[in-house]
């Protein structure tokens, strides 16, 4: 902990040498006295004046006026209506927990939010290479002439049957690729 | 986090012994005084969300740090005054003061209570706290945070920024100190 600099000697009263200021008591004998003297210093404090109690309760108002208050989070102001006037600690019942426990649930939820966009994501592209996978392999093996595979309704019908393409024969193919190749 | 109440009820409970060791320290009502609600009130601003427990030892902590303080800007401005002193001597006496007026009448309260040995008591809580005034002020921390406020040897090192065995010496020589003056004056608690 960082602590100012004690005030300088000089401006306060000093007795020099700890071992000249001994009265030979024993440590029994000095808890002894300092607990009579503590008892002295407490009926002393106890017999203040009214005009200096009178400051250290107004004191003490102002203090209290002035108490930090833990400040809500945007979304416990925000939502809180929704939650019925309950809002995060208070709904999972942590509210023992500082705002720093809060924060990290939060970031933990927004964390696991955004990585489950990710994978959606991730999962729509690879669903999409498969599909051109699928469209490729079709164009490469099959006998049906490329342009049928410009039209909408044959891929459809390809990615309908995508697990039958192989058993699928060229002949059964070729009505359907000759229908989508002439123009109507 | 401490509740108002909680923190009502801790202020209310050290009010009066922060502000007779601020007056230990600095021999000034008026700025004891002062330096009790700064401390208060920091307290509150600061660290009003605090759990209950840990404000004692902040408060004595802040409350230290508001005397050391008072202390600097007081050699500040004993260094200004002593300057501007020396520059103009010239004092005007005002012969139109009165010392009645300024005298403090004692409190009406007490005054048809007081028995020899009330006066007694009174007399040597006075003269135990003019004693405690004259600690140097490490030993009048030590002796003051360790036997009025019981706090223990570890949380008045701690919140004197010192070691554990430091904190034991302190206390040992500002009791020895204290016991040696009054036993000069004929005292013995």
């Amino acid at each position: 902990m960082n602590r100012p600099t004690a005030p300088t000697q000089s401006s306060r009263p000093t007795q020099s040498g700890g071992q000249s200021q001994t009265a030979g008591l024993t440590p029994t004998e000095e808890a002894q006295f300092a607990q009579s003297a503590m008892a002295l210093l407490q009926q002393g404090a106890q017999q203040l004046v009214p005009k200096i109690r009178h400051r250290l309760d107004e004191a003490r108002l102002h203090a209290l006026r002035a108490q930090k208050t833990p400040t809500p989070f945007f979304w416990q102001r925000n939502f809180a209506p929704a939650f019925g006037g309950q809002t995060g600690s208070q709904l999972s019942g942590d509210a023992k927990h500082g705002p720093i426990f809060n924060m990290l649930m939060w970031l933990a939820a927004s964390a696991a939010v955004i990585f489950g966009l990710m994978a959606i994501t991730d999962w729509q592209q690879e669903s999409r290479l498969q599909d051109l996978a699928v469209l490729d392999a079709a164009i490469l093996t099959d006998d049906v002439p490329p342009n049928a595979y410009a039209d909408s309704g044959f891929l459809a019908f390809l990615k309908a049957h995508r697990d039958l393409s192989h058993e699928l024969s060229p002949d059964s193919l070729e009505p359907a690729a000759a229908n989508a190749a002439s123009p109507s | 986090m401490a509740s108002p109440q909680q923190l009502a009820d801790f202020l209310s409970g050290i009010d009066k012994r922060a502000f007779k060791q601020a007056v230990y320290a600095v021999r000034d009502d008026d700025a004891a005084l002062d330096i009790v609600q700064d401390a208060m009130i920091k307290l509150a601003e600061k660290y009003g969300d605090r759990p209950a427990n840990e404000l004692p030892l902040i408060f004595t902590r802040i409350l230290q740090n508001r005397i050391h303080d008072w202390f600097r800007r007081q050699k500040v401005r004993n260094t200004w005054v002593t300057l501007f002193s020396a520059l103009g001597k010239k004092q005007l006496e005002n012969e139109d003061y009165d010392p009645l007026e300024h005298l403090i009448a004692p409190d009406e309260s007490s005054i048809h209570q007081d028995g020899a040995q009330q006066l007694e008591k009174i007399q040597l809580i006075a003269i135990l706290e003019a004693e405690i005034s004259k600690l140097p002020s490490r030993q009048q921390e030590a002796f003051l945070m360790r036997y009025w406020e019981e706090f223990s040897i570890t949380d008045t090192a701690l919140a004197m920024g010192c070691s554990e065995g430091s904190v034991k010496t302190h206390c040992s020589r500002a009791t020895q100190a204290l016991a040696k003056a009054l036993k000069a004056k004929g005292i013995s608690l």
